[in-house]
């Protein structure tokens, strides 16, 4: 604490315990600020504490409960709250393995070129059938049927020569 | 559903909401006490009430265990809306009706206990026994009803000044002995931990 102050340690003390656990008014002319700030926040927070427990202490002795009117509203707001909470959670980035889900029109384009894939593949496959389809019995080439065939050639040169 | 010792805002905060029942069960008769008592009218405590509990809510996942207990954690937003509920209506609750209140409850200073209510709230008990009867009165008037110094002098015939003396002195002690406590707390955690280690 500062000794610039015009007010004494006793009466800064005072002054903070009246607003943090005894909620008075600061007296005329105090500034809470200035009184605030010359204690440390864990300070101001210890003297919370105690008053608190000095409360549950006292409201201990009591067996009160909440009305049933009070508890469905109270009750109604927390779930409210507790599914809000769920809901971040549940949007926050997962530790798991990522998986890739394409949008819709990625998903219309995959579909597009998965198409065709299909349609190269099955030209593929029928372009391999046709090509191993048997034809027509090979004819087996003899000497003779080329003699023959050489005949037949020269005959028809010496058809146009003439 | 959980057990009577374990901490229910971290659940809230991750977003069980049966965990928001058992928090009403086991902290809404305390949160009640404190605003029937320091709101001047039934009304008022209900909204107040409920503000509370809002803010325990919105506020679940800021709790410490290591700071404080979830009870007292509870019980410090509630005294802080209540207390500014209070300067925003710029008045206290009737007197009277608390003085009254104060007798027919027992309040006359002697701090028994029939319910626990956490490990800070059994420690300013215990202080509040080694105090006087006149000086538990104070703190109890002050604290749990939101009763002003000069009023408190005025209904006890107690000179301001005492008032305002026992007041901050069992506070102080309160405080003190809680700041004790919890670095005791934190030396023996250490000491296990290098054990373990």
């Amino acid at each position: 604490m500062s000794d610039a102050s015009p007010y004494s340690r006793d009466d800064l003390l005072d002054q903070m315990l009246d607003v943090v656990a005894f909620g008075s008014a600061f007296p005329a002319g105090g500034s809470p600020s200035e009184v605030m700030g010359r204690f440390e926040t864990s300070d101001v927070q210890e003297f919370e504490h105690a008053a608190a427990a000095v409360a549950c202490a006292c409201a201990a002795r009591e067996a009160d409960s909440l009305p049933r009117e009070l508890r469905l509203r109270c009750a109604g707001a927390g779930r409210a709250v507790a599914q809000d909470q769920r809901r971040v959670h549940s949007a926050a980035p997962r530790q798991t393995p990522l998986r890739f889900t394409p949008k819709r029109s990625e998903r219309g384009a995959h579909a597009r070129t998965g198409s065709l894939g299909w349609l190269a593949a099955a030209a593929c496959l029928l372009i391999a059938a046709v090509a191993a389809w048997p034809r027509g019995a090979v004819e087996e080439v003899t000497p003779e049927l080329q003699m023959a065939t050489l005949i037949e050639t020269a005959e028809d040169l010496t058809r146009c020569s003439a | 559903m959980s057990t009577a010792d374990q901490n229910l805002l971290p659940l809230i905060a991750s977003g069980d909401q049966s965990a928001v029942e058992d928090c009403l069960d086991r902290y809404g008769g305390l949160v009640w006490s404190l605003a029937r008592r320091m709101c001047p009218t039934r009304d008022e405590a209900e909204d107040a009430v409920q503000e509370i509990f809002i803010e325990v809510w919105k506020n679940a996942g800021r709790f410490d265990a290591s700071i404080a207990s979830e009870v007292t954690f509870i019980a410090v937003i509630a005294r802080r809306r209540l207390i500014d509920r209070r300067r925003r209506a710029g008045r206290r609750p009737d007197e009277s009706t608390i003085i009254e209140e104060t007798i027919r409850d027992g309040g006359n200073g002697d701090v028994e206990a029939s319910q626990v209510v956490g490990e800070e709230a059994e420690i300013a008990r215990e202080v509040m026994r080694e105090l006087s009867e006149e000086q538990q009165r104070v703190l109890q008037l002050s604290i749990f009803y939101g009763q002003s110094h000069e009023k408190i002098a005025r209904s006890t015939g107690l000179p301001l000044g005492t008032v305002k003396t026992h007041a901050r002195r069992g506070l102080i002690r309160v405080r003190d002995l809680l700041k004790e406590r919890r670095a005791s707390r934190l030396d023996g955690s250490r000491d296990g931990s290098e054990v373990s280690s």
